[in-house]
């Protein structure tokens, strides 16, 4: 589902992503780090990059993390076909800012599913 | 109107947060893209600053408040200067919009997303060469 369109990429969701969404803004804390994340998205999808390396991160497999300050992340991928589409997989919020393992595989596991049935 | 704009319009907390992150973000990936041009890392302006990685690690990511103050030293250290410009919101009146020469197509998508009525432009270089030319 298209959450933006921006001048250079749209911006999709997966359910995943829409399910995971409230719970994730409602644990950032404080609640502006909600306007910074929709702000980071929207700046990524008009500009086609953040210059910043601590707001936009490569995870590995082509998995990238769209960060706002206070945890709140975005992961997601560009899509294999349209090449004009960042695909987000899922929301979360956490304090720490290594990996974990699973947030990667439930990305995989969303883009296998995204891509099949899209 | 895209949901983004949906969520910022639905009061007038969001509104103010969004626009003020927005301005922040402007703020902020110009301080990135003239370091990127003068090819230098943020440890170098947190050298030339005087202060900490972690100080310009928060002011970047607007987890620190940047006054005007801070922002005038880092344009100092970046051998820049910073214009600042208030201009009628987009969301008002879509051709009162003035962006300076040169900057228009570079930066008018990324003002044309907002509706603030601030717009600060990025780190013009001082012309040296310029000065030096009209002085010699």
């Amino acid at each position: 589902m298209i959450f933006y369109k921006g001048n250079i990429f749209t911006i999709e969701e997966t359910d995943d992503a829409i399910a995971s969404k409230p719970e994730a803004e409602s644990q950032a804390q404080p609640s502006i780090a909600v306007a910074q994340h929709k702000n980071l998205i929207k700046r990524f999808a008009d500009m086609g990059k953040l210059r910043s390396p601590d707001q936009m991160t490569p995870e590995g497999d082509g998995i990238f993390a769209i960060k706002a300050r206070c945890g709140l992340r975005a992961y997601g991928w560009y899509h294999s076909i349209n090449r004009h589409v960042f695909v987000i997989s899922h929301y979360i919020c956490k304090k720490k800012q290594k990996l974990d393992p699973a947030d990667l595989e439930r990305a995989q596991r969303n883009r296998i599913k995204y891509e099949t049935f899209s | 109107m895209d949901k983004i704009q949906e969520w910022a319009n639905s009061s007038e907390k969001n509104r103010k947060e969004f626009n003020q992150e927005g301005l922040i973000l402007d703020v902020t990936e110009q301080i990135w893209e003239r370091l990127d041009e003068l090819g230098l890392k943020k440890q170098d302006l947190a050298h030339r600053l005087g202060c900490g990685k972690s100080h310009v690690t928060q002011l970047l990511n607007g987890g620190r408040n940047l006054t005007l103050r801070s922002l005038s030293d880092i344009a100092l250290a970046l051998e820049s200067e910073i214009k600042i410009y208030f201009a009628e919101s987009i969301s008002t009146k879509n051709s009162s919009i003035w962006f300076p020469k040169n900057y228009a197509n570079r930066h008018a998508a990324n003002h044309a997303t907002h509706t603030e009525t601030v717009n600060v432009y990025p780190f013009p270089k001082v012309e040296q060469n310029n000065l030096l030319e009209r002085t010699g």
